[in-house]
């Protein structure tokens, strides 16, 4: 070991691995609300950031909409007042979205309520929101668990901020779920493209009742286009591949 | 874009929150106060992140920021530079650790002490640091083989018994 080694190594004794970190404190010093979530630590790398979620692999018994106490028609209306859905969906207790207690555990920490409005199913993912006081909880989860995996894949998310979805900004929004990509879309818009850097469109869909579902996700940077009716773009969401991924000392 | 300059941020933090606290830290001279500057930093960044246009990495522009943030703290009136910054710090942050090369650090000029710890503290890549300093990255390789000649002789004079004088550096 030569000096230089040696000296590296001295220096870097220094370094504190005491970890005080708080990302909350630093969105309270920001004085700005920002999506909540775990860093899925399996996420596949160069998976477009879309938006970033509990991203999951979990076991989905619940095959059936359980209707809960709550009048399902004033929920609903709750939900598409706050979100600018027409889809009102029907209302369901968190807890009946799967026998696996850690997505339900998961989806506590990331300030789900206890009741979710199952918003309909497309292509075998069905869609679930939620309203919280001050944002909302969106959620995918397939319905059949893939030839090889244990559970079926599951993205879960909630978010604060006058900018987040549904808004004129950000129109639509995109879960990677499964190797395809899904996701919510507010009133007026008829159908989502991904557009990659060559402005070449990659994938697409169309929006039915405010959900979409398309094929294989690309893996390269890409641009999220929420088009209207007359394929006129409402808005361009840009999007970049994820990092890698990092080291497991906090997010999960 | 700016919602996925906020996730990135958000990334950014969590996997490298300890290098921009450690590195701040030899800057700072303290863990609490390089604590301070990195939540500054990381939420001034998540507030401005409209002004990220996305021409270079996102660590290196967080990183101008936190470096801001620690001049603004220590301006106390007057402009100072990262360099003289540097200088005034009692780094590093845990000099009982290793007391001897505490007091090496401390002879280096405060460019190369800086490169130090921006290498091996904040364990930036030669790139970022170059961005950073705004110097070639061959300029950062040479003031860390620099720095490296220096602290070696410092601790072989130390080792010695030789007291370890004033010198001129002239990265």
């Amino acid at each position: 070991m030569n000096d230089s080694t040696l000296i590296e190594r001295r220096i870097r004794g220094f370094v504190s691995s005491v970890d005080d970190s708080d990302w909350e404190e630093v969105v309270r010093r920001a004085g700005v609300s920002q999506r909540v979530s775990h860093k899925p630590a399996y996420a596949p790398r160069g998976l477009p950031v879309l938006r970033r979620r509990r991203r999951r692999r979990a076991l989905l018994v619940l095959s059936l909409a359980v209707v809960i106490g709550v009048p399902a028609a004033a929920f609903a209306d709750d939900i598409g007042g706050l979100l600018g859905f027409s889809n009102h969906g029907t209302a369901v207790a968190m807890k009946t979205l799967s026998k696996d207690s850690s997505l339900i555990r998961d989806m506590r920490q990331l300030g789900f309520p206890s009741t979710l409005a199952l918003l309909g199913t497309r292509q075998g993912i069905r869609f679930y929101a939620a309203q919280k006081p001050r944002g909302y909880c969106l959620g995918v989860v397939e319905s059949v668990t893939p030839a090889g995996s244990q559970r079926p894949a599951s993205d879960v998310g909630c978010e604060n901020g006058s900018d987040s979805f549904p808004s004129a900004r950000n129109p639509v929004s995109v879960f990677p779920v499964g190797g395809r990509f899904a996701g919510f879309a507010a009133d007026g818009v008829a159908s989502v493209a991904l557009v990659d850097g060559s402005g070449r469109t990659v994938a697409s869909a169309s929006v039915s009742q405010n959900l979409f579902v398309s094929g294989a996700m690309p893996t390269g940077p890409v641009t999220v286009v929420a088009l209207g009716a007359q394929g006129n773009v409402l808005a361009r969401v840009e999007s970049r591949p994820a990092a890698p991924a990092a080291s497991s000392r906090r997010g999960g | 874009m700016t919602n996925s300059v906020a996730e990135e941020l958000e990334q950014l933090y969590r996997s490298r929150y300890l290098t921009f606290r450690n590195g701040m830290a030899a800057i700072t001279g303290s863990y609490e106060s390089a604590r301070d500057v990195v939540q500054e930093a990381f939420a001034r960044a998540l507030r401005d992140r409209d002004q990220y246009r996305g021409d270079g990495p996102l660590v290196a522009w967080v990183w101008r920021i936190a470096v801001r943030v620690a001049l603004e703290s220590r301006r106390n009136g007057h402009e100072l530079t990262l360099e003289e910054l540097v200088a005034d710090a009692p780094a590093p942050a845990s000099p009982e650790r290793d007391p001897a090369l505490a007091d090496a650090l401390r002879e280096l000029s405060p460019r190369r002490r800086l490169v130090v710890f921006l290498r091996y503290f904040a364990d930036l890549s030669y790139a970022e640091i170059a961005a950073l300093c705004e110097i070639s990255e061959g300029t950062v390789a040479a003031t860390l083989a620099h720095a490296h000649a220096d602290l070696s002789k410092a601790l072989q004079a130390q080792s010695e018994g030789v007291k370890f004088g004033e010198r001129q550096h002239a990265d």
